[in-house]
């Protein structure tokens, strides 16, 4: 890593060129490109792990320096000079929509500026507060043929790197062969060192991901899905959620919940039950979040024995009561367990419960979305899916879970998004491309179901061979006639019949929710409400 | 049963070191070093996949039949692989057209390769350029004899990836480290030595430590940076509660059934008192009754890696070998000979290192209590519990 060179920070006049760059480029190698094309985030080298190999992102830990034309030859060196095998790579990404408060630098120092005020000339690269999305990159462009190659080969070695979904050149605009002679820095001087928050932000994508898969669980799984995603609560409407979903919209945001307190004690026993389980749960998550960021202490399962441990000393009798049997249960599945799921969903029949049991027998995301137990509320799927996202977080997701560029790009703004937002660095990113609707609520939004959404719906329910189909045959007036031959039968009609295959919607929503659907299926039905 | 398979690592999941490793070059001579669990065969199988993916003609060698087993059916795509020695025989047949020479050996045993005539041969062999010869990508090198290496090398082949631990040599040809490097004529500096724990969680990195014998020439991996995992858990029982045993090993799959359980006897008596436990026990299961498979020496059964279930092996048959879970059944009955705990420790370092996410440790209460010498009494690396 480079030193911190020193620098006099001017912060005052402005360019007297106003030109706002619309794209940047970073210089980078291939291995750290690839670790950011996993995290979804440009970022500093502390959201590498130990895994961060020396480039420009170094020099000014907390921000990204773009290039606004072509990269100096000392930042393309500086970006293998770690290994012999590293290979150099730049990223352009787009900028329209960003504004707030830069930096710029020229080859006399640092300023800083806000965005939109646009750089001089001689102002060659913009200190941008980290993260930035990597649904920002316009394209990746490597030295040679041969490395893009090699680096493509190498990317579908690991689990999580989308690589392909990106476009590559070789040496565009001759970025590489122009690179100019000037040092990197291109100035001496300090700027401030910025702490990046990605955890939480890490956490939110994998509960995104999470949640946008179980969707088509129904009317709260979409809810939950659509809170994920939204950034203005007035717009998620008054539903009535359970307490527990009703923490969701503030995490998501910034890590805290806005649980509503339970009313007088005189309400129902229910809805301080319910209010206790909330808190439990969303401590629970803001466990696991620190538990998967700093890697200490037992396992994931320990995580939550220990909280549930702990607030069974510290509340209700009744509720200490339920807590500490609750955990005793759980417990049992860390070693050579005497109950089976089925039996632990029988004795502790609380949404939280079945969440957390289910939690302590999937390991991961992908294997969640496999399990299968009748004995499972919708809530129960939920609950246990940000559990399980906040645990792996959007980096430990498989390609499969975020195969969607569009959807990986949604959740990629949303998480830098949260990042900036809790850094209060006032950067605006604009607004993050639409979600991606889950099926459910596609067909449940259409009510009446018009002319699309019969036709995808028959589409679906032909391709999973659902038991929701029936067929109208409207047959007009006149004498049939009856034919037996062999094992056939036929019956001859005057004129021509009309013959109109119909889905039961209540059947329909019923089978979609239990469904595993293959990507290029749901591509199918996507298409055909336009999508 | 559920599918199990080779899981392609996240870049976050290669160290540096590991990462140095995948970009070697196809051509040439590499050796990697690392003790158990420090990724050398998914590194090796990572390099299979690029030869695959590429068209190379390539060969993925192993000790053993269990490991070849292993490999092949973890690895999604058709891997070509075979156990070394019956690979050598049919190669040394076609370059030479001669049979391997063999020792002379008692009527049903074993007929070891005659190295000095197989040198004599090879060294005869005229050197001039021969047709390209496969890449040879080889698990546990330290497990095939030095000569093995200088008759390839006769015999024209340049393209070796060996990964190899000395602390794991269980054949008496096995090579050392120093003896591969001058075979292959690989600098020193040039050999890679893995020391990042990939495989175990840190519990059970933590607890393998426990058994490792201090030999400088290979030290144990680090532990790893994240110090979460589940903890071990050691459990006596009472010695006519076995079914209830059982019942908690097939609730453990039914409950995660990609999970693959490893219950490492410690001689074949033990090992078919659980095989006929976990087969006959009745209880009820979310699940179908998963697949409970054994494999002893000189026994071919169709044990299958790629799903999930339950393997019920010898200690001896371990090695190489990876577990979800690892469950050392009846530790009690491991017999120390003539106090040689060093040996015993090895045992147990390297059935313990088969562990990617526990390790169980089970022992009859009215057992021998020696074994007991060897186990840490720390909570926090062994948790004691009775069943």
């Amino acid at each position: 890593m480079s030193e911190q060179p020193e620098l006099k920070l001017e912060t005052t006049g402005k360019p007297i060129t106003a030109n706002v760059p619309t794209e940047g480029l970073l210089v980078t190698n291939h291995l750290n490109l690839m670790y950011m094309l996993a995290a979804g985030l440009a970022m500093p080298p502390s959201g590498f792990g130990n895994k961060y190999y020396a480039d420009i992102l170094g020099t000014y830990p907390g921000w990204i320096p773009l290039f606004v034309e072509t990269p100096s030859k000392d930042a393309i060196d500086l970006a293998t000079s770690e290994a012999d095998y590293l290979r150099p790579t730049i990223i352009q990404f787009n900028l329209s929509s960003l504004t707030g408060p830069v930096k710029v630098m020229s080859a006399t120092g640092v300023e800083s500026r806000e965005f939109r005020d646009g750089i001089s000339e001689s102002e060659r690269v913009i200190l941008v507060p980290a993260p930035l999305p990597m649904s920002w990159v316009d394209f990746i462009t490597f030295r040679t043929k041969e490395e893009r190659l090699a680096c493509e080969a190498v990317a579908q070695d690991y689990g999580n790197v989308p690589l392909l979904q990106y476009k590559q050149y070789v040496n565009r605009n001759r970025l590489f062969t122009r690179s100019v002679a000037e040092p990197w820095p291109l100035s001496r001087g300090s700027v401030e060192k910025r702490e990046v928050p990605l955890q939480h932000p890490f956490a939110a994508g994998g509960v995104m991901a999470m949640l946008q898969q179980v969707a088509n669980l129904g009317a709260q799984a979409v809810h939950a899905c659509r809170t994920a995603f939204e950034t203005d609560d007035r717009k998620l409407g008054s539903e009535n959620v359970h307490p527990i979903l009703a923490g969701l919209y503030g995490w998501i945001k910034n890590g805290k919940t806005s649980l509503r307190q339970p009313g007088d004690k005189a309400q129902h026993r229910s809805a301080l039950k319910d209010a206790f389980q909330a808190q439990i749960f969303w401590e629970s998550v803001d466990l696991l979040n620190v538990w998967r960021s700093d890697g200490r202490g037992g396992g994931a399962e320990d995580v939550l024995l220990d909280h549930l441990g702990a607030v069974a000393g510290d509340s209700d009798e009744r509720l200490q009561v339920w807590a500490r049997e609750l955990r005793d249960s759980l417990a049992t599945l860390t070693g050579l367990s005497d109950a089976t799921p089925t039996e632990l969903f029988e004795r502790h029949d609380s949404p939280l419960a079945r969440a957390m049991t289910i939690f302590f027998i999937r390991r991961d995301c992908a294997e969640l979305l496999e399990y299968e137990n009748y004995r499972l509320y919708e809530l129960d799927w939920v609950a246990a899916a940000v559990l399980s996202g906040v645990r792996d977080g959007w980096m430990q997701l498989p390609l499969a879970l975020r195969s969607d560029r569009a959807f990986s790009d949604t959740v990629c703004h949303r998480m830098a998004q949260i990042s900036h937002q809790i850094a209060g660095s006032e950067i605006e990113l604009g607004d993050a491309p639409p979600r991606i609707r889950p099926l459910w609520e596609m067909f449940e939004d259409s009510g009446n179901w018009k002319a699309r959404e019969k036709s995808a719906a028959l589409t679906l329910a032909r391709a999973q061979k659902w038991d929701c189909v029936s067929t109208n045959i409207r047959l007009g007036s006149g004498e049939y006639k009856l034919f037996v031959r062999g094992s056939t039968l036929s019956i001859r009609v005057p004129g021509e019949p009309t013959i109109a295959p119909e889905v039961d919607p209540d059947r329909f929503f019923e089978l979609l929710s239990t469904a595993r659907l293959d990507a290029s299926l749901e591509a199918k039905i996507r298409k055909q409400f336009g999508n | 049963m559920a599918k199990r398979e080779f899981r392609l690592p996240g870049i976050q999941d290669l160290s540096k070191d590991q990462e140095r490793v995948h970009h070697l070059p196809k051509e040439g001579q590499h050796l990697i070093v690392g003790g158990p669990g420090t990724g050398k065969s998914v590194l090796a199988l990572l390099r299979a996949r690029r030869h695959e993916r590429d068209g190379d003609e390539y060969v993925f060698l192993v000790f053993n039949h269990l490991l070849e087993r292993a490999s092949g059916q973890l690895f999604e795509r058709h891997l070509v692989s075979r156990t070394w020695h019956s690979w050598f025989r049919e190669t040394f047949k076609k370059l030479t057209e001669l049979s391997v020479p063999t020792m002379d050996a008692k009527q049903g045993e074993f007929r070891a390769i005659d190295w000095k005539r197989v040198k004599e041969i090879t060294d005869a062999m005229p050197s001039e350029e021969q047709s390209p010869f496969p890449f040879l990508v080889i698990d546990e090198g330290q497990d095939m004899p030095p000569q093995f290496y200088d008759a390839l090398l006769n015999l024209g082949f340049k393209r070796f990836f060996v990964v190899a631990d000395q602390n794991q040599q269980i054949t008496e040809d096995n090579s050392s480290r120093k003896e591969i490097t001058d075979c292959l004529d690989i600098e020193v500096n040039k050999v890679i030595e893995l020391r990042e724990n990939y495989r175990n969680s840190y519990p059970i990195a933590r607890l393998a430590r426990e058994f490792h014998t201090s030999d400088p020439a290979s030290p144990p991996p680090d532990l790893p940076g994240r110090t979460s995992g589940n903890i071990s858990r050691f459990y006596s029982y009472d010695c006519g509660r076995l079914n209830a045993v059982a019942r908690g090993i097939l609730r453990r799959v039914d409950q995660r059934p990609r999970t693959l359980i490893g219950v490492i006897a410690p001689n074949n008596r033990v090992r078919e008192a659980y095989l006929k436990a976990l087969r006959s026990v009745e209880l009820r299961l979310d699940n179908p009754r998963t697949n409970v498979m054994t494999y002893h020496s000189g026994h071919r059964s169709d044990v299958r890696f790629d799903e999930g279930g339950i393997m019920v092996i010898n200690a001896q048959a371990c090695k190489g070998l990876e577990f979800d879970v690892v469950v050392l059944a009846d530790v009690d009955d491991h017999y120390i000979r003539k106090q040689d705990w060093d040996h015993i420790r090895r045992l147990f370092y390297v059935m313990v290192a088969r562990a990617r996410d526990q390790v169980f440790m089970l022992m009859k209460k009215n057992g021998r209590r020696d074994v007991l010498g060897i186990l840490p009494n720390d909570p926090d690396i062994l948790k004691r519990e009775e069943h």
